[in-house]
């Protein structure tokens, strides 16, 4: 996802990494319904919904479909490698005992520091979306990797948040783009005391 | 809980809607306001007396509600009085929120430590600024020193009580540590001597009730913090008591000089407050030190002593029309019972001896006379007794200029002319708190009981003063007299009206202490000569010019200095906030690196 100059591809990507994260969960479900059902809401909400919302918020926003960073692609790519590094080797103390699958805490670290680095260095607004998204989707994982499952609610809670954040963040981006004439959030500067 | 607690909450409770339904409802106010001090007093008492040791209401904590219960007895039918006076708009506000303030008090007594503490401590600091800011832009220095300083309290109170919460973390040094939040935390709160500043600012400002609330109740709270304080985190270090004993009784002496340079009715009685806490805090800091029971009978009885003395003053200072001291005089013929009222107050905060004041005073000197001899730094003690004679003189100095200013003499200004005397509801609250007063003076082991208290015979030296004073007026009386005004050079006589003398020959507030202030270099007092024209009388401007403040004013300076470049941290790119908070977590990364 750091190093895709396409925004199609890079929502298509996302829908792909939910994907294997509803596999992922129904994989730990081990036959109990709650997991299952969380899955599932997961795969129908993050992989189809959000993917689809954010396609036709590009084609209506009508803004070109191409990423712009502060950072070159080879420079994103290798500071996407340091993080992936750092992630893999500070995760090993962020294991709680009787962890699920101590294996993904590490990933779920690295993805959250991704998100994060997406974040700081696009400079569209729909790019910061994908990279809170990405940031979402780590969190997610640290809780399927670390606990049995969180309680129903909780996980179906948190996954409609995403939801709403992110049709929140759609209209506030149409908002910007009516206000100011371009969603470069590089050129808004007057968020200070 | 207590049920006669319960009540008294749910009549707060019922006052504050009362206020929203039907305003401005402050006729209600001596049943509520009062009724609930009543029943917070009996079951305050009741625990204290019994020394209760169950949670919530212990011994200590009972102590302080009486007193608390106490002071809203008398508050009550005087706010009742008081708030009749202000537009309906703002007596409702005002009469929505004093008893949520006061639940609030209540409530920081029944708190465990940990968070219930913290957000009953952080709401009455809340509501007391609300209640301040109400004052308009008047009160607008005073009641942003108060929210400052019930900020820079709460931040010691967070930083200890979470320390606390983590028992596991409780190792070598982090005692110390939980001690030095408590000690800002609360120490703040109570005045403790360079963290006082905000006090004189904030409750001049304050209507009276509210000061009197303010300085009887919410300040003592910190006291009481720093007492219970023992309970959650052990006992203090040892330095702790060494702080409290320095700062207090370096603050007291300073207090009060600074209080005789100060020209606001109001003002003088804060500082008499900032005295009067630090005297405690000192008590407090040698009964941690010693374990001696006299500090431990002077730290609770005084602290019941200032509440109705205090609570007393700052009532009968509501009846005033001007606060300047240099526009009073003369007001006890037109304020005779507001002057009877303020009078006994002042003797007992200048600690003449049949009143509650003197005995305090008396502890101190036990206490600090019976430090231990020898070698130990613990004989530095004896020292105290030093201070608190030089602490005693200088109060009553304070209180004679203070109620001479005011009181006696001549009107200064038209204003003091115009004073009017409070009516019925007014006079029964300090009433009240006159009667509980002289019961405390008279009986004070009423109190004292459960501390088992060494005693000096009280009633025989009350009724043997008693007899000397009558005796004395008595015998001046017999002898023939003749009336003319002091410093009149026998210009007063029956045939001719007037006087030679004009109210602008009286002592300036501050002239009156300038020879005293001499003696203390922190301060100086300037005159400073104007004229506007040649032959136009030349006028006098005096300064006071303290070096704690000159030095406030440089640690502002340079405080807000540094908050302006931090600000260019704040350039406006979401990108650059994004970075920093990514950073941040990579830092707190960093700290699991192995």
């Amino acid at each position: 996802m750091v190093g895709r100059k396409s925004l199609d591809a890079l929502i298509r990507l996302y829908a792909l990494q939910n994907v294997l994260l509803a596999l992922l969960a129904f994989g730990l479900a081990q036959g109990e319904w709650p997991l299952v059902l969380a899955g599932l809401v997961l795969l129908l909400l993050k992989g189809v919904l959000i993917p689809r919302y954010l396609f036709w918020l590009l084609e209506r926003l009508g803004v070109s479909h191409e990423v712009e960073s502060y950072l070159s692609i080879p420079l994103s790519l290798l500071l996407g490698g340091v993080l992936v590094g750092i992630g893999l080797r500070v995760g090993s103390s962020f294991v709680l005992e009787g962890a699920q699958l101590p294996e993904a805490v590490p990933v779920a670290l690295s993805l959250i520091l991704l998100g994060m680095l997406s974040m700081a260095s696009r400079k569209k607004a729909v790019t910061q979306v994908m990279g809170f998204l990405g940031l979402e989707n780590g969190v997610f994982l640290l809780a399927l990797a670390e606990t049995h499952g969180l309680p129903l609610f909780i996980e179906l809670g948190v996954a409609l948040d995403a939801f709403a954040a992110v049709v929140l963040a759609g209209v506030l981006i149409f908002r910007i783009r009516t206000t100011f004439g371009h969603i470069d959030t590089a050129r808004m500067r007057d968020l200070k005391g | 809980m207590n049920p006669l607690i319960e009540t008294a909450l749910i009549f707060l409770g019922m006052q504050s809607l009362l206020a929203l339904l039907r305003p401005p409802a402050t006729g209600f106010l001596p049943l509520s306001l009062g009724g609930s001090g009543l029943l917070l007093l009996l079951a305050g008492l009741g625990a204290w007396l019994a020394g209760a040791r169950g949670t919530p209401l212990d011994a200590a904590a009972g102590f302080y509600m009486a007193l608390l219960g106490a002071l809203y007895l008398g508050v009550g039918p005087y706010l009742r009085e008081y708030l009749s006076h202000h537009e309906p708009s703002r007596a409702r506000l005002e009469a929505f929120l004093l008893p949520l303030f006061a639940a609030a008090m209540v409530g920081v007594l029944l708190a465990p430590p940990g968070y219930a503490f913290l957000f009953l401590w952080e709401g009455m600091a809340l509501l007391g600024y609300l209640l301040m800011a109400l004052e308009g832009p008047d009160g607008l220095a005073g009641s942003r020193a108060f929210f400052l300083a019930s900020r820079l309290s709460g931040a010691g109170l967070f930083l200890a009580l979470i320390l606390l919460a983590h028992k596991g973390l409780r190792v070598g040094g982090l005692e110390h540590l939980v001690w030095a939040g408590l000690v800002l935390g609360f120490g703040t709160k109570a005045a403790l001597f360079p963290l006082h500043a905000w006090l004189p600012k904030a409750h001049p400002v304050a209507m009276s009730p509210l000061s009197a609330l303010l300085s009887g109740g919410m300040v003592k709270l910190g006291l009481y913090g720093l007492y219970r304080a023992q309970d959650w985190a052990g006992p203090p270090p040892e330095w702790v008591g060494w702080l409290l004993v320095a700062l207090g009784l370096a603050g007291a002496v300073y207090a009060l000089a600074r209080g005789l340079a100060e020209e606001d009715y109001k003002g003088v009685l804060a500082y008499s407050s900032v005295e009067n806490l630090n005297l405690l805090l000192a008590a407090l800091g040698a009964y941690f030190l010693l374990k001696s029971p006299f500090f431990l009978l002077a730290f609770f009885f005084q602290q019941a002593a200032h509440a109705l003395f205090k609570g007393l003053l700052f009532l009968g200072s509501g009846a005033l029309p001007v606060r300047e001291l240099s526009r009073l005089g003369g007001l006890h013929r037109l304020l005779p019972r507001t002057a009877a009222w303020s009078f006994l107050g002042a003797l007992a905060a200048a600690g003449l001896p049949p009143l509650a004041g003197f005995l305090f005073e008396w502890y101190l000197y036990q206490g600090f006379l019976a430090a231990p001899r020898g070698a130990g730094a613990s004989s530095l003690l004896v020292l105290g007794v030093g201070v608190v004679a030089l602490v005693g003189a200088l109060a009553a100095v304070s209180y004679v200029r203070l109620f001479g200013l005011a009181f006696l003499g001549q009107p200064r200004s038209t204003q003091a002319m115009t004073a009017r005397e409070m009516g019925g509801f007014g006079q029964l609250g300090l009433g009240v708190l006159a009667g509980l007063l002289l019961g405390l003076s008279l009986f004070p082991t009423a109190l004292l009981s459960p501390l088992k208290p060494p005693l000096y015979p009280v009633l025989p030296l009350f009724l043997a003063l008693m007899g000397l004073g009558g005796g004395l007026v008595y015998w001046v009386r017999r002898k023939p007299q003749r009336v003319y005004d002091p410093w009149d050079c026998g210009f007063h006589s029956p045939d001719l009206q007037g006087s030679a003398l004009t109210p602008q020959m009286q002592p300036h507030a501050l002239g009156y202490s300038e020879q005293l202030l001499r003696l203390f270099p922190f301060l100086e007092l300037k005159a400073h000569l104007s004229r506007e024209e040649m032959l136009a009388p030349p006028k006098v401007r005096l300064e006071v010019s303290d070096w704690l403040e000159v030095m406030e004013t440089r640690l502002t300076r340079g405080y807000t200095a540094l908050a302006h470049q931090v600000q260019r941290l704040q350039s406006g790119s979401l990108h650059l906030y994004l970075l920093l908070q990514f950073l941040t977590l990579l830092l707190v990364l960093g700290v699991v690196w192995r």
